[in-house]
């Protein structure tokens, strides 16, 4: 470490010329960053029934659907219904439509004086104006069930717009595209709004304004706290600016690999901010320390010294964030992982090896001396120290009543899978979902697929029951597809609302559906392959575990070698992602303390060090999920990240506090002379470093994100109970029972320790 | 009336280049022009094929026996694919049409607000088939002169009901029949584009010939028009319910 610090001061306008470089090239491509809100990429490609989602996405025209409500006194209005034509005319301009499904569009199927009508329930070029034409509408209306509580509401008061989206467009362009038009046309009721693609608009405006909206403000806090730290400017500008540099690197590498911003990524920003300055305060503090005690070579001391805890820490935060790309299957997660990753390892080279360099030339220019004078970081540390030492027992029982706590809110933590559930109440996800699903049949489609001759009987009887049985579930409420058209047509020949058993009669209705939108949307164009659409109205999670497996299982025993049945749909892979989710939590907290143990106790040379070194995190980890428990705020794919990330971080603060306690001793100096020290040097770094970590992820809670709102609290709850445990109990647990007491006595005379 | 306006066209006589000595005539007059082309014969009868294409290539093949009379008689009879085999459309005048199906065994008519809505499967609709409602119902505008083509804009007269704003056909500036169509939807975004491939069979100019491209649709449909004979006095019987269910 001699010759690495030696190299660093030699070297250092090579160095600083290099990070201007590569910052610069960088920042080049932060232009091309562009953003991912796809909730589906949260699942890996290989799951089947993602890909069979997927695969309903291009055989039927699109799975992606935008719907649009339009919600007044009564739909059966001729302002109303004008109102749903020009809406549908205005979206059908949209570029990217492929066509939609409303009132003046729908493919109506019915026997009327002059034979069969098959074409669009609303003549718009005779729209019903007189109270006769509206009322016989509405009863018309009424007693359809494919059209009663899918187009129109129950109560009469709303009207769907079910718009699909081509395959291979911007979707978020479509839907603001959409949104634009529908907001343009005078209307005094309201529009409403659902489908993935208007989450995904959300998503998208979100990450983009959070962004912007909280780094600054964070950035500035922070700088508050580091100011309040270091009483100096050099105390603010070098942590912030290795923040600075390491979150262009990273953002410019998600850009230039290729990857998009998404839903974690976003908080990367955030993360580093806090993480990279916890890096920056510990190499600041010890070169400020070294300064007090000798001013000569202060910088190679420091840097000798505080190289090797601070790998050391950037190691173990490596590990915790790497336990997500080992033990998560969301790929999302593994993205921000993988870049966490990075970021953590840019902002330790540029610790390292940056920031001596810039202190150096700064120190030559600037002649004011840091501040030496004792403040709150200075103080707190050791008042903490001395409740450590004389209330031994009432800290003991502190912390095991928290233990209890979070031990009986473990037992009650819940789960949450439901996208629609991430944003704010109020907005237009949520106001949208609302009227959803109390008016209408819900916007989540559970899709049964069948692959077999859609001509024949066999398959459409099949359909036929596989609706029956989806049916009499209470959260299905309707489903649509083949079967029910080829029912009604043949009702309108007049042989009853059943399949036609000879297959000659099915082909020649096909004949009569050919070309319809509605038919491209349920059968594929070789008519080898059909689906159920199913309209389901919970999100809950047992109503996701009841459908899958009370549908993986009537798929199994129903197949056919002549008609082979999948299912699949928004159920399915909520499910699928909440079984990712506990999976990613139970594997990547399993990961990270395994790794944590092995590494701190390699690098401490001790398996005891190594233990002992985790019990503060353990700590930690059981209240986090006893305060989630307790507080009811669910394991989401946000939240999934605290333990990891609390593990990563939070070690740090023990790594810290251990090596330097080791390092006194090292120096000779008995544990209670270490001890102080410690809490002296490190205690203070690990205060400040806490405080700028709260700070920075706190400010999580102002994005409009319910989930990483929730993950910016229970960070900023981690940090604080991680860096009390450490201060608290690392005393107790390095010096000992005995070696603690009298340890209050001997305070007042380590000063210059 | 419903007209099949690949009927119309099929059976479109010859214009003598003579014809060109309206080079310097007004649009409307080009438009009335083209109607003569495509009404000349008395009747005729064909066999079409219909191939339609999706996106993806996959196809699906028809074919049928037409008979025509006039402006507005027509049967269709399809043929293949063999499950289709027997299935008839009639169109009588004042926009009546009938169905039948073998399987079923009888007639049903179809009602008439359905001019949107595709032909048996077709990119063309109920609409495109009355082509002859274009010299009827739109007005025309000469947007262009070429060497080849004479450029109409055509729009609907106020009060007439289309799933088109305008319509953009390039009429042959020899002979006066439509070579391409390209259809406006009401918002004004390009719909679909038709081609013809014309040929002359005993003086009469036909279209041997349609592709029509739905942009919107992202299909295609492919008519290929075989054995075309004029005026060969198809009697109006053949233009009768009975006739229609007879298999």
């Amino acid at each position: 470490m001699n010759n690495f610090s030696e190299r660093v001061i030699r070297f250092r306008y090579y160095i600083i010329a290099m990070v201007t470089a590569i910052t610069i090239i960088m920042a080049y491509f932060l232009k091309d960053l562009e953003v991912n809100a796809d909730v589906m990429s949260y699942l890996m490609e290989e799951d089947d029934s993602v890909r069979l989602f997927n695969q309903i996405g291009e055989t039927f025209g699109g799975n992606e659907v935008v719907v649009v409500g339009v919600e007044g006194e009564d739909v059966f209005t001729s302002e109303m219904l004008e109102v749903v034509r020009q809406a549908t005319d205005s979206i059908l301009s949209v570029p990217g439509v492929g066509n939609v499904t409303s009132l003046t569009s729908t493919m109506d199927i019915r026997a009327t004086q002059y034979g069969i009508e098959i074409g669009p329930l609303v003549d718009e070029f005779n729209m019903p104006n007189s109270r006769e034409a509206l009322d016989s509408l509405r009863s018309y209306v009424l007693s359809n069930n494919a059209l009663r509580g899918k187009l129109v509401s129950e109560d009469l008061t709303a009207s769907l717009l079910i718009s699909r989206i081509v395959p291979d467009v911007n979707r978020v362009e479509v839907t603001e595209a959409i949104r634009r038009k529908v907001e343009s046309i005078p209307f005094e009721g309201n529009f409403f709004y659902g489908g993935t693609p208007v989450t995904l608009m959300e998503l998208n405006r979100i990450i983009v304004t959070d962004i912007l909206a909280i780094g600054p403000v964070a950035f500035l806090l922070i700088c508050l706290v580091l100011y309040a730290g270091f009483r100096n400017f050099r105390g603010v500008f070098l942590p912030m600016l290795t923040v600075i540099v390491a979150t262009i690197w990273v953002m410019g590498l998600i850009s230039l690999t290729g990857y998009k911003l998404t839903l974690l990524t976003n908080a990367i920003p955030i993360i580093l901010l806090a993480l990279g300055n916890d890096y920056a305060i510990h190499v600041i503090n010890a070169v400020i320390v070294e300064q007090r005690v000798n001013p000569y070579k202060a910088m190679q001391r420091a840097v000798r010294y505080i190289a090797v805890p601070v790998i050391l820490a950037s190691a173990t935060t490596i590990l915790g964030f790497f336990s997500f790309v080992a033990g998560s299957r969301l790929i999302m997660i593994k993205e921000f992982a993988m870049f966490s990753i990075a970021g953590i390892l840019f902002s330790l080279i540029l610790t390292i090896v940056f920031l001596p360099a810039v202190m150096v030339v700064m120190k030559k220019k600037e002649s004011s001396p840091a501040k030496t004078g004792e403040n709150i970081f200075d103080k707190i540390p050791e008042w903490l120290l001395s409740v450590s030492c004389n209330h031994r027992h009432l800290l003991i029982i502190s912390w095991t009543v928290i233990i209890l706590a979070g031990i009986f809110g473990v037992t009650r933590i819940t789960r949450n899978a439901d996208v629609t559930g991430y944003f704010k109440e109020g907005s237009i996800i949520t106001q949208g979902e609302k009227i959803l699903s109390e008016k209408f049949y819900g916007s989540s489609p559970l899709y049964v697929t069948f692959r077999g001759d859609m001509q024949s009987p066999e398959v459409l009887n099949k359909i036929s029951e596989t609706q029956d049985y989806m049916q009499g579930f209470s959260y299905i409420p309707y489903s649509q597809s083949a079967a029910d058209i080829i029912k009604q047509l043949n009702h309108v020949m007049g042989e009853g609302r059943v399949i036609p058993e000879e297959k000659e009669k099915i082909s020649q209705l096909w004949f009569l559906l050919d070309g319809q939108d509605t038919m491209e949307q349920l059968v594929s164009y070789d008519r080898q392959e059909g689906i159920i659409h199913g309209f389901v109205t919970s999100k809950k999670l047992h109503v996701l575990r009841e459908i899958e497996s009370n549908f993986s299982a009537f798929v199994e025993e129903h197949s056919s070698e002549h008609c082979r049945m999948a299912v699949t749909g928004v159920p399915i892979l909520l499910k699928h992602l909440d079984d990712n989710i506990v999976e990613s939590q139970v594997y990547s907290l399993v990961f990270a303390i395994i790794f944590v143990i092995i590494l701190t106790s390699l690098l401490m040379g001790s398996l005891k060090t190594g233990l002992l070194a985790v019990i503060p995190i353990v700590i930690t980890l059981i209240a986090l999920f006893g305060i989630m428990g307790i507080t009811g705020v669910p394991i989401d794919v946000a939240t999934v990240l605290a333990g990891g990330v609390t593990i990563g971080i939070g070690i740090d603060f023990s790594i810290h506090f251990i090596s330097r306690y080791s390092e006194g001793r090292k120096l000779q100096l008995d544990e209670r002379d270490s001890l102080v020290r410690t809490i002296r040097t490190s205690g203070k770094s690990i205060l400040i470093s806490m405080s700028s970590i709260i700070t920075g992820v706190a400010m999580l809670v102002f994005s409009n994100l319910v989930p990483l709102q929730r993950l910016g609290i229970l960070l900023a709850f981690t940090m604080l109970v991680a860096g009390m445990s450490t201060l608290t109990l690392m005393p107790l647990l390095l010096a000992g029972r005995n070696k603690m007491q009298g340890l209050l006595k001997q305070n007042n005379n380590t000063k210059t320790l | 009336m419903r007209t099949a306006f690949f009927i119309k066209l099929f059976t479109a006589i010859l214009i003598s280049h003579y014809g060109n000595i309206l080079a310097a005539a007004d649009a409307e007059g080009i438009l009335n022009r083209m109607g003569d082309v495509l009404f000349a014969c008395e009747d005729q009868k064909s066999v079409v094929v219909i191939i339609l294409a999706d996106r993806d290539g996959n196809q699906r093949r028809r074919e049928a026996q037409v008979w025509q009379k006039g402006t507005d008689k027509h049967l269709f009879r399809f043929t293949a694919p063999a499950s289709e085999a027997g299935i008839a459309l009639l169109s009588l005048p004042d926009d009546i049409l009938y169905l039948y199906m073998p399987a079923y065994g009888r007639e049903r008519r179809i009602a008439s607000h359905m001019k949107s809505q595709s032909f048996a499967g077709t990119d063309l609709s109920y609409e495109d088939l009355e082509i002859h409602k274009y010299t009827e119902d739109f007005s025309a505008k000469l947007i262009e002169t070429t060497l080849s083509h004479y450029v109409l804009e055509l729009t609907p007269e106020q009060g007439v009901r289309s799933d088109y704003s305008r319509i953009v056909a390039y009429v042959n500036t020899d002979h006066y029949y439509p070579e391409i169509m390209k259809t406006y939807d009401r918002r004004g975004q390009e719909y679909k584009v038709i081609e013809y491939v014309f040929d002359n069979k005993d003086n009469y100019w036909f279209a041997r010939e349609i592709h029509i491209a739905n942009l919107k649709r992202d299909h295609s449909t492919q008519m290929i028009f075989q054995e075309t004979e004029f005026d060969t006095g198809i009697p109006d019987e053949v233009f009768s319910i009975r006739n229609l269910t007879r298999n």
